[in-house]
């Protein structure tokens, strides 16, 4: 499902390049929800941000943030992918995404159109190992936990459990096919 | 009305820069205990933005408190043109015996617009949300002259987040209206970009009155930790100040903040190897509020 946020936008009569303040983020959430009543299970969602140019921290508190939290309910997992985004909402992201963790613990992240400032295809405060894991998917696609095992020298529980981690926090997908669990970027 | 009976203050030329306007602040209690009628601003031979939004909270409060509007006297026309540009009149806040001549009012063009007028800036979110909008519009089609001096990748851009966050701050944490003003400057060959934010609200540390776990020394390390830790007052957490530090710190420009009786000053282009080059300041003469300037240098 792809929502093109500058449409959402004008749809509430918002011109301006720049999405800001917690009322605005509230507004956006609760439209893309309403979008997302229509998700299947394992969808990925594609937020596009052309001719967006900033989202302050506010609203990506509100809209954003929640929007990830939503994705990891249990009963109806979705993804959700950022399209075109500007190199100041990239950091307004990461600043809101690292803080995050910085203060709760809890790691989130968040999949890219393309290579951020993490060198990576995502927005987050990833170990090295879940980088390397993250990048090796970029790859290669669909994997089971055997084969990034191999390839990362892990033992097959270490890298279960990093994937487990990764997909919970839906930065990567998961699959069941004959009893074993593939993994593909999002 | 003014006050027909009380003394003239004159003030000293300390409007120049946040730390010479302290001079100012620590008359005002003087101006309202002994009721002055008037400043006298003759010697006054430079505004920057903050000390004019802080001259004109300075003038609310004692609206407020007095019921009387401050008389401005013997403005030097340059300061008096300066102030007609960037309608500090139009708040309603001081009394002038003359007005300027019409012939003497500085054009507005987009081409002479290196600043953004004193805007106020609502302490309710609904207005506020509106007016936030409308100086961010009015910022990037100005933007253009008000950066011309500075080159960095997305700085219009830093900039909309920096403005949106710290006017934000206003209807959510200071349970006042405030004011915003903008203003790129020069002397010599010097440069400098300043945004002034500046509110009459409750100040960072009693925001943080009943956040108890959030535990600190004094009122300047408080606000020092809010610019360096995602704290709220409202919440769990809160990012603006946090990322507006974040992002001066990679402009290499500098955040002053005072709040009440505290204040901070974060230089990030004097930073070397490791030192911080941050200076608190703790009992200065109280002044309600939260005041803000962030400033570029070239």
């Amino acid at each position: 499902m792809m929502i093109e946020i500058k449409k959402m936008a004008k749809s509430v009569k918002i011109s301006s390049p720049d999405l800001i303040t917690r009322p605005t983020g509230r507004i956006f959430y609760n439209r893309i929800m309403k979008k997302l009543d229509n998700v299947h299970p394992d969808e990925v969602v594609v937020l596009d941000f052309t001719g967006i140019k900033v989202l302050d921290t506010s609203f990506i508190d509100e809209c954003i943030i929640n929007l990830l939290k939503e994705s990891q309910r249990e009963d109806l997992p979705f993804y959700v992918r950022l399209q075109n985004v500007s190199d100041s909402m990239e950091s307004n992201i990461e600043f809101v995404i690292k803080s995050y963790f910085s203060m709760n613990n809890e790691k989130i992240a968040i999949a890219l159109d393309r290579m951020g400032r993490s060198q990576g295809n995502y927005i987050g405060a990833l170990s090295e190992a879940e980088k390397d894991i993250v990048d090796f998917l970029m790859i290669n696609k669909h994997v089971s936990a055997r084969e990034i095992a191999s390839y990362t020298g892990f033992d097959v529980e270490n890298a279960e459990k990093i994937l487990k981690s990764l997909y919970t926090i839906r930065l990567i997908r998961r699959s069941k096919e004959n009893e074993t669990y593939y993994y593909s970027p999002v | 009305m003014v006050n027909p009976t009380g003394n003239i203050l004159v003030l000293n030329d300390s409007m120049k820069d946040p730390y010479s306007f302290e001079s100012i602040i620590k008359q005002q209690d003087r101006i309202v205990s002994e009721r002055i009628r008037g400043i006298d601003v003759s010697r006054i031979s430079f505004i920057e933005p903050y000390s004019l939004v802080n001259l004109l909270l300075l003038g609310r409060n004692y609206l407020r408190q007095t019921g009387e509007k401050l008389l401005m006297v013997n403005i030097p026309i340059h300061i008096h043109q300066y102030l007609a540009r960037m309608d500090f009149f139009e708040h309603g806040v001081f009394d002038i015996k003359e007005g300027l001549d019409e012939k003497l009012f500085l054009k507005r063009s987009n081409q002479s617009s290196r600043l953004l007028e004193i805007t106020e800036i609502p302490g309710k979110e609904r207005e506020s949300v509106k007016v936030i909008g409308k100086v961010i519009t009015t910022f990037r089609k100005r933007s253009r002259n008000i950066l011309k001096y500075w080159f960095a990748p997305n700085i219009i851009d830093y900039f909309v987040t920096v403005i949106s966050e710290l006017c934000q701050n206003i209807f959510e944490h200071s349970l006042d209206s405030g004011f915003i003003a903008i203003q790129t400057y020069s002397m010599g060959t010097d440069h400098t970009f300043r945004i002034a934010i500046c509110d009459s609200g409750i100040g960072i540390r009693e925001s943080f009155q009943n956040k108890k776990d959030v535990s600190f020394e004094s009122s300047a390390q408080l606000i020092e930790k809010v610019l360096t830790t995602p704290l709220s007052s409202k919440r769990r957490f809160g990012y603006g100040l946090c990322q507006v530090n974040a992002i001066m710190e990679e402009l290499r420009g500098s955040v002053f903040i005072r709040s009440q009786d505290a204040s901070i000053s974060i230089m990030h282009h004097r930073k070397k190897g490791g030192s911080t080059y941050s200076f608190l300041k703790n009992e200065l003469p109280p002044f309600p509020g939260t005041h803000i300037s962030i400033s570029l240098g070239s």
